[in-house]
């Protein structure tokens, strides 16, 4: 006879205790769950047995601030509160960050910018939203505006301010196509980089990020020599108006025929020294104001050569004012490739810097595209303002792991009982 | 549990609640002064969100462990842990910005990920697989009281056999043998006894000790062609033709005894495709749960 499964029988096989045990998948859950937050609060209660709180970190610090890492409030503080930010004088503590613009109507947090917890990078290197919500819609105390109104990233920055005026008011005159193209000079015969960077912003801008005026003494005298006379070798000194010059012109031609009297009356001169000297004179000052000084300078004539004025040039050494252009991070690229006009260019009137377009070339906001935050290019505090911060804690007070102490009240000295 | 039309408001609700998240999101993290992040206002209310869902997913198991509580309707709150629980992922994504960068909030993503990813593996095999056990498994018992079961069906072959093989004088025993399971066993038709040949007997002897006890006692690993269906109906095909019809029958309980001991393995098989997953669900939750407040609490004094 077949076996029989009915209900009855079925129900017979079964256990009736069998809800009271525990069984693997249950107990192994329990087990797994006790092992996972005991491992849990085991790692989190051997780094607060160390004082150390890297734990809890939002991520890495910068390397400049990386020691202060395992203490949270040294930069947050002690005082809980839901949403408290990083103060200021927490920063300030440390670093005298000074203002942007007196006329600024807004004063954002430094954290609002300078944002850590983001692993190795420029701290300095702000996003643009930091800038944007003032520059956005510009507001200033005075309500006047010398700069544009609305400017949210670099695809919406206006043309710079150098290449808007549209000319170059230095008053020098120089041919860069006959220099370039028939001379056959190359740019840094004329333009080097500053070494020492004279007027830059801050110190992370290269030595070597800005180019220095050329000067007559460096490049211009081995061609264009002050001379007077063919006879007379020694050239006149440079910036010197003509009524200095006059009595130096005077003088040279008087050594000269003292020392060379058979060229009196030669070459329809006069025969007489004095009037030799006032005929040659006569000659060289007008050589002079109409050739020499005139080739790359204005000259204001006046009733004779010594009245004359030369004005002197007015040659910028920064063209973006508000920026701080780096030529040495730039130095891959050939110089006309950016200062596109120059080889053309025959009047020192023309703008020869870039304008925004030739940056946007590389610089956009494209993921493959250069940089173009603004502070690629633009610096926030005015470093020229900063002002010495005076040191207020001991190394132990920063770095040492033990309980962490409130750099809003640090002691002035720590006492030897403190440190051990 | 089967995701079905009963869970379309649940669906729509969260698509709405993750649809403004992320809506709100943009504008947030382009315009907000140093970016999003999880210790700004909006990521930090991201954060409450993504926690509080996180919580009504894990109270559960409380509610599970409580059956007397009367808060909401078990099936209520099986949704709720489905689509919120699965919800809270894209919420704390957008409360961490979609980063996580210090040694504890890359241990609670990582818990996350895996709880949620966990749970929405258990929720397609709680969908899927009862429908196929059921179809595969038609003698399905109690998972629990599967070792019990596997006693007696080890018992009752062994009756079985124990009959057969018993000698002509020895009837009485066969009868009560045959009586260990169901209203009769084979030896309890007197007028068909068993009439094996010596030769018979050791045979049958020699096939239940090496083939099928050693399958019945240890089914998951005996490597037994028992524990196949086509090489099993073709042993007992074998073991037929070697033995005279009388004791058929007897042969074919034993063959119905090893079908039973096979759905017990493919039941025990899906059993734990079906409640494996929680070994890493619950824990990972509840460790999750434990260390999301201790950043929770830590984050909000700095």
């Amino acid at each position: 006879m077949a076996r029989i499964r009915n209900t009855k029988k079925l129900g017979q096989r079964v256990n009736r205790t069998y809800l009271k045990r525990v069984y693997p998948i249950p107990q192994w859950r329990r087990i797994l769950t006790f092992v996972f937050i005991a491992a849990s609060l085991a790692w989190l209660g051997f780094h607060a047995v160390a004082h150390d709180q890297t734990p809890y970190t939002a991520g890495p610090l910068t390397a400049q601030h990386a020691f202060l890492g395992k203490k949270c409030a040294v930069c947050h503080g002690e005082n809980v509160s839901i949403g408290k930010r990083v103060a200021d004088p927490q920063c300030a503590a440390c670093h005298d960050g000074p203002i942007h613009q007196a006329s600024q109507t807004f004063n954002p947090a430094c954290i609002s910018c300078h944002v850590e917890h983001r692993g190795t990078m420029r701290l300095a290197g702000t996003a643009d939203s930091g800038c944007v919500q003032c520059h956005g819609n510009l507001q200033t105390q005075t309500g006047k505006l010398t700069i544009a109104a609305s400017v949210k990233s670099f695809d919406s920055h206006p043309e710079f301010g150098s290449v808007v005026s549209g000319k170059d008011a230095s008053g020098l005159k120089f041919n860069h196509q006959k220099h370039i193209g028939e001379v056959g000079q190359k740019c840094a015969d004329c333009h080097t980089p500053a070494e020492g960077a004279k007027g830059a912003p801050h110190s992370h801008v290269s030595p070597r990020a800005f180019m220095t005026l050329p000067t007559y003494e460096g490049t211009c005298m081995p061609c264009h020599a002050l001379t007077i006379d063919d006879k007379i070798a020694d050239p006149l000194p440079h910036k010197k108006q003509p009524d200095e010059l006059h009595p130096m012109v005077e003088e040279q031609f008087r050594k000269y025929i003292a020392a060379h009297p058979g060229d009196l009356g030669k070459d329809g001169t006069p025969a007489a020294s004095g009037a030799w000297v006032a005929f040659k004179v006569a000659a060289a000052e007008k050589k002079l104001q109409d050739e020499t000084c005139a080739r790359c300078h204005a000259v204001v004539a006046g009733a004779d050569f010594a009245s004359a004025v030369i004005v002197p040039p007015q040659v910028p050494s920064r063209w973006y004012t508000k920026a701080s252009f780096d030529h040495s991070a730039h130095k891959e690229l050939t110089c006309i490739s950016c200062h596109v006009k120059a080889p053309k260019s025959t009047v020192s009137s023309d703008i020869l810097v870039p304008g925004i377009a030739v940056c946007r070339d590389c610089h956009s906001s494209g993921s493959s595209s250069a940089g173009s935050n603004c502070s690629t290019c633009h610096i926030y505090h005015d470093w020229t303002k900063e002002k010495p911060v005076d040191g207020k804690y001991m190394i132990e007070q920063m770095t040492r792991s033990t309980a962490p102490h409130s750099m809003t009240t640090p002691p002035a000295v720590l006492t030897p009982a403190q440190l051990q | 549990m089967r995701i079905d039309k009963t869970h379309q408001s649940w669906a729509v609700v969260s698509a709405i609640i993750l649809g403004v998240a992320i809506l709100l999101y943009f504008p947030y993290a382009v315009l907000y002064p140093g970016g999003p992040s999880g210790n700004t206002w909006p990521g930090l209310i991201y954060g409450i969100i993504g926690y509080a869902m996180m919580l009504f997913a894990g109270l559960m198991g409380a509610r599970k462990r409580v059956p007397l509580w009367r808060v909401g309707r078990a099936q209520v709150w099986m949704r709720g842990h489905l689509w919120l629980g699965a919800l809270s992922l894209p919420i704390l994504l957008l409360h961490s910005a979609f980063t996580a960068r210090g040694p504890l909030t890359i241990l609670l993503m990582t818990l996350l990920v895996i709880t949620v990813l966990s749970g929405i593996t258990g929720a397609l095999l709680q969908h899927f697989l009862p429908k196929r056990l059921t179809a595969s498994v038609q003698l399905e018992t109690i998972y629990e009281q599967i070792p019990e079961v596997r006693e007696q069906l080890l018992s009752e072959a062994g009756g079985i056999v124990e009959a057969l093989c018993a000698v002509p004088e020895a009837e009485s025993a066969v009868v009560a043998a045959g009586a260990a399971f169901g209203a009769g066993g084979p030896a309890a038709d007197e007028d068909a006894g068993p009439e094996l040949t010596d030769d018979q007997r050791a045979n049958l002897q020699q096939v239940y000790k090496h083939e099928i006890f050693p399958f019945l006692l240890n089914p998951e690993k005996s490597g037994s062609p028992l524990a196949d269906v086509v090489r099993s109906k073709a042993f007992f095909e074998a073991l037929r033709r070697q033995s005279p019809v009388s004791i058929h029958e007897a042969l074919g309980d034993l063959e119905s005894i090893c079908e039973e001991e096979r759905q017990l393995i493919e039941q025990r098989r899906k059993y734990l495709l079906l409640h494996g997953w929680l070994l890493v669900h619950v824990p990972l939750s509840i460790t999750l749960l434990v260390l999301g407040g201790i950043h929770a609490l830590v984050a909000i004094h700095y």
